[in-house]
């Protein structure tokens, strides 16, 4: 053999793993990851923060004066409820403050979560479907697709923390103001280190993405343990990004130790994920595929398909909404005491938006009209599903053997439809559950109530999902627009009592038209308006089935 | 006797906004048949095989189907046909077994669990893994195994080959052999005109949306030329003033005579051997045009514009 004009490499040493060069590229790849989201990014920045300025409008409303705050806050101190979901109310110096307390904890666990999905987006997604490797195979660097992503995730973290500080800052200059600013920013460096190392460890971005988002959430659910009883799990803050973010404290202490904790996890998540990324192989993951069965017998038709192709998301979507609503649920009756012994409180449950005066039923109204959102929201995410479907080919494979057009939109559309009340019936299931637990209500009775405050959304989610699915029969590409559509009804409603709006204006919203069931009773619902709303439902459905009966596929 | 041909396409038209993907196109494939369907990308083959699934409507033109409209009785021709796209996406959740029986299910065929281990086999695909994890020439089996793991009156295959292996493009070949024995048509568009020799009947070359030349191999060899070399002795000015001989290079025979090689016309051939019997042929050989050359032929003046475009910046 005659191997002696060869270079010898080193038989059982691995090649040396030198940085140089393992960061080349990084500047074109983060151009266009920014480039890919200019508008996902910058789109949730603004709802975000025109959710803090909705808040403050009406915490200032409320809690104006220090009097009223100070009533409010010897209302609540003890209530563990209301520790669970916003932590203590201890600051009540502003309004500013109240704010910080009213959503702080809430916003930068969504801050959080959208971290996490933004770090995964441009570094597992990306090696998962394929495009890293062409990436890889040009001059790039082993580590510019991570420090790519982990960029996008910081650019994130400063741009929600400065635009949060700001909004607060409004209300005049304050240290409180770039505390809370560094919390948002603290959880989103935190989020995007703990989400470079699930992108290395999961080998799907799904996988990725739901160990992350549940480590985030997890850190808020072990927070509001902590808060009930600080004496015995007081320690509970200590273990997770959300909890140390709330011991910054902002218009309190304002300590930035615990924020140094989340820089800290971000630079300990970066370099333990660039380890990761240096000795594993392009595509691996720490959690392997696991195989699969040979054969089936569950899968003889589309509907089977649908279902099994849906499943794993919509029980993500039940088990949030169930768990929310069940906790809102578990609320309600105090919230009714509440009310009863403070004024002020039902001022505020008022100003929410809360109708009638029953005020827990009027809370529970509410609170399912937002679920709705979540329901339509389910139902759009399956259209898009078949429009994916469309796009890669796989409709033509399907439409290609027995299975006609009708029967095929029929069965995704059941899946769409069937999901998203299924998802309003658990909710309602849930609310009437915990109320039920709490209150001490009959369980009939409780249940009934939640099941009809659901019950009366599902013309406006059939709506939506009609809505968008005649989009998908005739113009497929644009079945994105759904979520305008959400957004748009989200925004006319959260703004509509802000800017005085007309009613001719947030009555386009299909959602501003269900009765607050269980608040106003079934005798004197409007039944006309939610005939309607079933009506264009079922036109847009007709129109979605006859454009998908005539049209090409696929549209590309 | 008329029989009723497998796919019968007439004067086939189909735009896309502004772009004409065919263009008066014909296609017939009649029972029993293996029909290759020859063009480069983008010259309308799968756009023409997506209108025989129904998939697309065609403006204009007559598209006949295993005797039935193909967009108005979608679904029952469907219960008698097999697809093979020529790029598989799969469901990446499913196992490719998964897969494969769900494809089976949905074209209304029981599945015969022997007969779909037989072709796992023969293609060497795991069927245990998630079609996520495939790579091409996986998911393409997973396409294949579908098709052929149950009997079809006609089979549609779209550039089915395309990243497989020499050896499974022979299993490939092998499997398509035993269905056309049972009396399967086929239909097979196709880049690998190895494939298409071996295994067509008749071949379809299409342009811009237009059939070019079509007929059974045979036919389409008559149209071209065909290349003749042999040492000869003699005179070999006789052959220069043949009609019908090209491209006529002498050359010395090392001893033997002289050695000359030229293309000639189908037609002329005839003359063209009387005439070289007179010379006293050695070492002659008569070598019918190649497929490639047929297809290079319809193609040459593109392929001129290609070579003789810039080619790039240096």
């Amino acid at each position: 053999m005659t191997t002696t004009a060869l270079p010898a490499v080193p038989a059982l040493e691995r090649p040396a793993l030198a940085l140089r060069g393992a960061f080349a590229g990084t500047g074109d790849l983060l151009r266009l990851a920014l480039r890919r989201d200019r508008v996902l990014l910058p789109v949730q920045l603004v709802v975000c923060a025109l959710l803090f300025v909705s808040t403050l409008s009406s915490v200032s409303e409320l809690y104006g004066t220090q009097e009223q705050r100070d009533t409010i806050q010897g209302t609540l101190v003890a209530n563990p409820a209301f520790l669970v979901l916003l932590g203590p109310y201890e600051n009540t110096g502003s309004v500013a403050s109240t704010v910080s307390w009213r959503v702080g904890i809430f916003m930068i666990t969504v801050f959080g979560v959208l971290a996490v999905m933004a770090v995964v987006r441009h570094t597992r997604k990306e090696e998962q479907l394929g495009r890293l490797e062409l990436v890889r195979a040009a001059r790039v660097g082993s580590l510019a697709p991570l420090v790519t992503g982990l960029a996008v995730g910081a650019i994130f973290a400063v741009a929600s923390g400065v635009l949060t500080a700001a909004v607060v800052w409004s209300q005049g200059p304050s240290a409180g103001a770039v505390a809370l600013g560094a919390q948002v920013l603290g959880v989103g460096l935190a989020a995007s280190g703990i989400a470079a190392v699930t992108a290395q460890v999961a080998s799907s971005s799904r996988g990725a993405n739901s160990l992350g988002v549940w480590i985030v959430i997890g850190g808020y659910l072990l927070r509001g343990g902590a808060d009930v009883d600080p004496d015995a799990l007081g320690w509970l803050h200590w273990v997770t990004p959300v909890g140390w973010a709330q011991q910054i404290d902002p218009y309190g202490a304002n300590d930035y130790l615990p924020f140094l904790l989340c820089v800290a996890l971000f630079v300990v998540g970066g370099l333990a994920a660039g380890w990761l990324t240096l000795h594993r192989d392009l595509g691996a993951g720490l959690i392997a595929e696991r195989r699969g069965p040979a054969h089936s017998t569950s899968l003889t038709s589309t509907s089977a398909l649908v279902a099994r192709l849906t499943r794993s998301s919509f029980v993500i979507w039940a088990v949030s909404v169930g768990v929310y609503m069940f906790f809102v649920g578990y609320l309600m009756a105090t919230a009714g005491t509440m009310v009863t012994e403070n004024e002020q409180f039902a001022q505020y449950v008022t100003a929410m938006g809360v109708q009638g005066s029953d005020i827990a039923a009027g809370f529970a109204a509410l609170i399912m009209s937002w679920t709705a959102y979540a329901g339509a929201g389910y139902g759009v995410t399956v259209v898009q599903d078949i429009r994916t479907e469309e796009a890669l080919g796989r409709t033509e494979a399907t439409l290609a053997t027995r299975v006609s057009r009708t029967r095929y939109l029929a069965a995704w559309l059941t899946g769409a439809i069937g999901g998203a009340v299924l998802l309003l019936g658990l909710a309602g299931l849930a609310l009437g559950a915990g109320n039920a637990l709490s209150s001490g209500t009959s369980w009939g009775d409780s249940i009934a109530d939640g099941l009809g405050a659901a019950v009366v959304h599902v013309p406006a989610v059939l709506v939506v999902i009609g809505l968008t699915s005649a989009l998908f029969g005739w113009f497929p590409r644009l079945v994105g627009l759904g979520w305008a559509v959400i957004a748009a009804s989200f925004l006319v409603t959260l703004l509509g009592s802000l800017l005085d709006l007309p009613d001719a204006v947030t009555d386009l919203s299909p959602f501003a038209h269900a009765p607050a069931v269980p608040a106003v009773a079934w005798s004197d619902v409007d039944w006309a308006p939610l005939g309607w709303l079933l009506l264009i439902a079922a036109a847009f459905l007709a129109l979605a089935l006859a454009g998908f009966r005539r049209r090409d596929v696929p549209v590309v | 006797m008329t029989v009723t041909p497998a796919i019968e396409i007439q004067d086939l038209h189909k735009s896309f906004g502004a772009v004409q993907a065919l263009d008066g196109l014909n296609l017939t494939v009649r029972p029993g048949e293996v029909a290759g369907f020859l063009g480069p990308n983008g010259a309308g083959k799968s756009t023409t095989i997506r209108v025989l699934l129904g998939l697309l409507r065609p403006d204009a033109g007559r598209v006949g189907l295993l005797g039935g409209d193909p967009f108005a009785q979608a679904v029952d021709l469907h219960g008698r046909l097999a697809y093979v796209p020529g790029d598989v996406t799969l469901w990446p959740k499913l196992t490719g077994g998964e897969a494969i029986d769900l494809l089976l299910r949905l074209r209304g065929v029981k599945v015969d669990r022997a007969r779909k281990e037989r072709m796992l086999q023969r293609f060497e695909l795991d069927p245990t893994k998630r079609a996520g994890t495939y790579s091409k020439g996986n998911r393409q089996k997973v396409a294949l195994v579908a098709a052929l793991s149950a009997d079809a009156e006609l089979l549609v295959l779209d550039e089915p080959t395309s990243g497989l292996d020499p050896l499974m493009e022979a299993v490939f070949q092998d499997s398509i052999r035993e269905a056309t024995a049972q009396g399967t048509s086929v239909l097979l568009s196709s880049h690998i005109l190895g494939e298409v020799e071996a295994l067509c009947d008749t071949v379809t070359i299409i342009r811009n949306g237009k059939d070019v030349q079509s007929g059974t191999l045979a036919e389409l060899r008559h149209l071209t030329r065909s290349k003749v070399s042999a040492v000869v002795t003699g005179d070999v000015g006789v052959l220069e003033s043949l009609t019908g001989v090209h491209d006529l290079l002498v050359s010395d025979g090392g001893g033997a005579g002289t050695r000359v090689a030229f293309h000639v016309d189908d037609d002329a051939l005839p003359r063209v051997t009387k005439a070289l019997a007179g010379l006293e042929p050695h070492g002659l050989t008569v070598e019918p045009p190649s497929l490639e050359e047929l297809f290079l032929r319809q193609y040459g003046d593109e392929l001129e514009r290609l070579e003789e475009a810039p080619a790039g910046r240096s």
